[in-house]
This record gives structure tokens, C-alpha cells and sequence, in this order.
């Protein structure tokens, strides 16, 4: 598959540098998945 | 895959000298020991959902069926998407992350529907971007299923006789009369064969008289003297094919004459 076949996420993330795609994964995880969670335990 | 089937996968790859990160993914068709594993980059994606871990023994002294079911929910597709991560289908696991964040921030959490669909795709967009540079395996077709073969009419053991015969002949003492019989008899098949509701009638024929022609065949084959009557029975039983081809087409005209007596008295009864 070319890039400009890609889906446009594939395409976007493909043009992320790795550290950006690390801590922007880590952090968006954190927030919409253990942030949630920790709401949660915590309400 | 589950987890035992995981750890498997990790010893296996530890015996090689290799870690578990360095696991690419195998061609198809490859044995269950070269199958994709990637290891700690995906099953620690779970481990983001801790809290829900000791949400659901609060929630079960609580009481809570909402909280408990939205707490259960997420632990337990977050680890049925690392489990398809580690298959190499990780688009599909990603979704179920994103699927997981969702609802255990919408049932669990107490988040508006809206804000816990929005970080439903926030984490499916996390975990997309973590797992980005791991290699998608599609699951290999399964293979197409085979053409059922072809149903050997009632017929064709008949046919394929017939053909055994007419070559068989060819070289033998009384060729001409061999052939004659084997011709004949092709008609009855033929004839048989475009009218199915009569093959009943035809049964004995076909069985005594075609297999006897073609146990003669063999036996000229086998270098056997033809007796001096065989000539008048291979007349006989060409005779016998003929009448009954004739007697089917008979049993034809006779049906088809009934057939239109019936439809001429109906029609005359139909009339004002």
C-alpha cells in the first residue's frame, strides 16, 4: 500500500516523528483510559 | 491467543536468543511456533486500565451493578484487544481499546455519553499511534471450499461400459455384431436419458443384458472361442434393444395421446 493509499489516521501518524508518537500515545491513553478508570475507583 | 499461550510464545522466543519485541510476523501457512507474538508492547496497553481492577471489588461491596459491569466490560475487551495485538491484528485491537475506554469511562466513570465517546477515540487514537510500527497480519483467506464433484448419473456407469465395449470390439472375432448390439443399446441409454421416469422399465435391461454383453467382451478379450451361437444371441440382443426402444416411445405416444384426450375434454368442458 503507497502512503497516499493509506487511511488518512495511517498517513497522519506515519508522518509523526516516533518520540512525538510515543508521548502523544502514552499520553492520550492516560487520559481517555486511566484517567477514566482512576474516576472511577475514586467517585 | 490467551496468556499461557503467550508465555509459550516468550520462552520459545527466549530458548532462540531473540526478545520478544524482535518478533516479526510469519508468512502464512507458517507452523503455530512461528506465530506473530509482540510481546510487552502489547500487553502492557491493559495495564493502563488498572484502576478498574479495583473498581469492580469496590463496586461488588458497593454494590454497584452500573459501575461494575462498565469496570468489568473495560478490563475485559482492553485484554481481548491486546490478545488480537499480539495476532498481528492490531487495527482490530486498537478498536477495542478505543471501544473499552469508552464505555468504562461512560458506565464506570459517570462521564456524559458524549465526553466518554470522545475518549473512546482518544484512546483508540493512543494506542494506534503506540502500535503504529508493528506490522498488520490479515488473517490468510480461508481456504476455498472444494467443487463438490460431479454426481454420477444413474446412467453413466451404463455409458462408461458402453465405451468399454465399443473399443474393445474393435479388434475382436464378430466386431461388426459386437458393435451392432453396443449401438443398439446406446439408443436405449440415449433414449432413457430424455425420459428419466422411465429408466424403471429400462433397469433390468441395462443390468442383464449390457453387463452380459460387456462379460462377453472381456471374455473375447481374454482370448476365448466364440461359441457357435454367440452370432444369434448378439442378434437377439440387438433385436431386444430395439423393442424396447420401441416400446418406450410407445409408452410415449400412448402417454402423450392420453395426455391429449384429457386436455381436449377439459378444454370441451371449459366451452359455454
Amino acid at each position: 500500500m503507497r502512503s497516499s493509499q493509506k487511511p488518512s489516521a495511517s498517513r497522519f501518524i506515519a508522518n509523526v516523528p516516533v518520540p512525538l508518537r510515543v508521548f502523544m500515545g502514552l499520553g492520550l491513553l492516560g487520559l481517555c483510559a486511566w484517567f477514566p478508570a482512576m474516576i472511577a475507583l475514586f467517585r | 491467543m490467551d496468556w499461557q499461550e503467550q508465555r509459550r510464545a516468550w520462552e520459545r522466543r527466549r530458548r532462540q536468543g531473540k526478545p520478544p519485541g524482535q518478533i516479526r510476523p510469519s508468512k502464512p501457512g507458517a507452523d503455530e511456533s512461528r506465530r506473530p507474538v509482540f510481546g510487552w508492547r502489547v500487553w502492557l496497553l491493559p495495564l493502563f486500565f488498572w484502576p478498574l481492577a479495583f473498581d469492580v471489588l469496590a463496586e461488588l461491596i458497593r454494590g454497584g451493578g452500573r459501575s461494575l459491569t462498565g469496570a468489568l466490560l473495560g478490563l475485559g475487551l482492553s485484554w481481548y484487544g491486546a490478545a488480537l495485538m499480539a495476532q498481528g491484528r492490531r487495527r482490530q485491537g486498537a478498536v477495542l481499546f478505543g471501544v473499552a475506554a469508552g464505555l468504562s469511562a461512560g458506565l464506570a466513570a459517570g462521564v456524559p455519553p458524549p465526553i466518554a465517546v470522545v475518549l473512546g477515540f482518544g484512546a483508540w487514537f493512543g494506542v494506534r499511534l503506540l502500535t503504529e510500527d508493528l506490522p498488520e497480519i490479515v488473517p490468510p483467506p480461508p481456504p476455498p471450499e472444494p467443487e463438490p464433484a460431479a454426481v454420477p448419473g444413474p446412467l453413466s456407469a451404463s455409458r462408461v461400459q458402453l465405451a468399454q465395449i465399443t473399443e474393445a470390439a474393435q479388434t475382436l472375432p464378430l466386431a461388426p455384431l459386437l458393435l451392432e448390439a453396443a449401438e443398439a443399446m446406446r439408443g436405449v441409454v440415449d433414449d432413457i436419458e430424455t425420459r428419466p421416469t422411465r429408466l424403471h422399465e429400462a433397469r433390468r435391461f441395462l443390468a442383464v443384458h449390457l453387463d452380459g454383453l460387456s462379460r462377453i467382451v472381456v471374455r473375447l478379450e481374454a482370448g476365448a472361442e466364440p461359441p457357435p451361437t454367440l452370432p444369434s444371441l448378439l442378434a437377439d440382443l440387438t433385436q431386444s434393444a430395439r423393442k424396447l426402444r420401441g416400446e418406450l416411445r410407445v409408452a410415449e405416444s400412448e402417454a402423450l395421446d392420453i395426455q391429449v384426450k384429457v386436455l381436449a375434454e377439459r378444454l370441451r368442458q371449459e366451452e359455454p
